[in-house]
């Protein structure tokens, strides 16, 4: 699972190593830190790695990110970058290696992740209640603009306004690890413009980003590091 | 880093979540509450309408109709948070107990309505008393259907496993519960023996779902 905490398993052989640089400084969140105030890593991946069906999907792999950093994932498709944000997340158990998070890392799919049915304000509110920050909620819908859909259904936002109304629930948790997973896929200019401006107020917030996508034109000038991804490992950038 | 939300409050937070949602989109009610209603009267229309065949069938009625319901009622679990990609940000908020006992409770209580919707249904059709064994064999019998049908939902929907299983799944698994709650539900019929089935069957099967569900959760 997600929670705090390390997923071990045996056989740890790092192969690839990705040492994340810090561009910036790292600004001390604003109130409690989810992503720690120092370059520690907040998510470390070591000699993960990860099989299906006795086949192996990724080799064993070291990944390190710090806090208020953005990391790009970038490869062709099935080259293994959803099994890594995945991986990163919890969500997946690794075959063999260590995962510690100092936090929570959260998993969004192409920027969705609330129940369509509800209207965003009590999306956003009932996402944030289940790690006791309900109240962080109306706070979250103003910073991402969306106080003018918040009695809107989820299910009738456009692709971009769906991603902020996501992103509002999870920046709500105030997770240490967003691992975004094609995020920019239907998003026009503005709404891409939109989903950069909410990346960098969550780096300034300490929050460390790991974001696959297929459009990384618009992310990698803003980015601390990039992962070329192929055949289940990590190319070197 | 914000301190860990208590286990209870953080079951507490999914269930007002899962109540919120049905009170949103009312899946689970439009989804079981039509066919128990019919489910009940075409019972009706099959076993009757002589009053001692629909006293016979009056207990056997009901607890088809929550037994089937639960089909269902299981894609509530997952399958739907699944298909609308909210599974992934629920399962990283929420412990694997918390996330249990929070659905558990959900499906439990839609559960509990389904029986009182069914035996109310029964019980003025059918002409038949709710007699009191009943309401305790509805209550631990609902609760072992309702663990059942997280576990299985949760299963079927994180798995590779087809959505057509879960028949298959449920409805053999909830036999001690279609038994032992027809037989309390039934006139002139020893208590003892039944009760003590679903109060076995679900302290039995709530420790097994509390116990296999974080390996259910796997992918």
């Amino acid at each position: 699972m997600t929670a705090p905490g390390d997923q071990r398993a045996r056989g740890t052989r790092p192969t690839d190593e990705v040492a994340v640089r810090r561009a910036t400084p790292l600004r001390p969140p604003a109130t409690d830190a989810a992503a720690g105030g120092g370059a520690a890593p907040v998510l470390r991946l070591s000699g993960v790695t990860r099989r299906h069906a006795g086949r192996p999907v990724w080799v064993p792999v070291d990944l390190a990110l710090a806090g208020g950093t953005l990391t790009v994932v970038t490869g062709p498709n099935g080259s293994g970058k959803t099994t890594l944000l995945r991986l990163a997340a919890g969500l997946l158990a690794p075959s063999s290696g260590t995962r510690s998070c100092a936090g929570t890392a959260l998993y969004l799919r192409g920027g969705a992740g609330l129940r369509t049915a509800q209207t965003v304000r009590a999306a956003v509110t009932g996402t944030a209640a289940l790690v006791g920050r309900g109240e962080a909620a109306g706070g979250a819908l103003a910073a991402l603009g969306l106080d003018a859909l918040a009695d809107r259904t989820v299910g009738t936002l456009s692709a971009g306004e769906r991603v902020r109304a996501t992103l509002a629930a999870a920046l709500a948790c105030r997770p240490a690890v967003l691992c975004l997973d094609e995020p920019t896929a239907a998003l026009d200019e503005g709404a891409l413009a939109d989903l950069v401006t909410v990346l960098d107020a969550a780096r300034a917030d300490g929050v460390a980003l790991l974001v696959a996508t297929h459009q990384p034109a618009v992310l990698l000038p803003r980015a601390d590091a990039q992962l070329r991804v192929e055949a289940g490992r990590v190319v070197r950038r | 880093m914000s301190a860990p939300v208590p286990l209870l409050a953080q079951a507490a937070a999914v269930l007002r979540r899962e109540i919120a949602v049905e009170r949103a989109g009312r899946e689970a009610l439009v989804t079981t509450a039509p066919f128990v209603a019919a489910f009940v009267v075409l019972a009706g229309l099959a076993f009757g309408p002589a009053p001692q065949q629909l006293a016979v069938a009056a207990g056997g009625t009901t607890w088809l109709a929550v037994l089937v319901a639960t089909v269902p009622l299981a894609r509530t679990v997952a399958g739907t948070e699944r298909a609308e990609d909210s599974w992934d940000l629920l399962r990283g908020l929420v412990a694997p107990g918390a996330l249990f006992a929070g659905k558990l409770l959900a499906t439990w209580g839609a559960l509990l309505l389904t029986a009182a919707l069914a035996g109310g249904l029964v019980a003025v059709l059918f002409d038949v008393p709710v007699l009191p064994q009943a309401i305790y064999g509805g209550v631990l019998g609902t609760l072992a259907l309702a663990a059942l049908t997280t576990g299985f939902g949760v299963l079927v929907a994180t798995g590779s496993r087809r959505r057509g299983l879960m028949a298959a799944l449920l409805l053999p698994a909830g036999l001690p519960a279609l038994l032992a709650g027809t037989q309390l539900s039934t006139p002139g019929v020893a208590v003892l023996p039944w009760a003590l089935l679903v109060t076995v069957y679900a302290t039995a099967v709530l420790v097994a779902a509390w116990a296999v569900f974080p390996v259910l959760l796997e992918e």
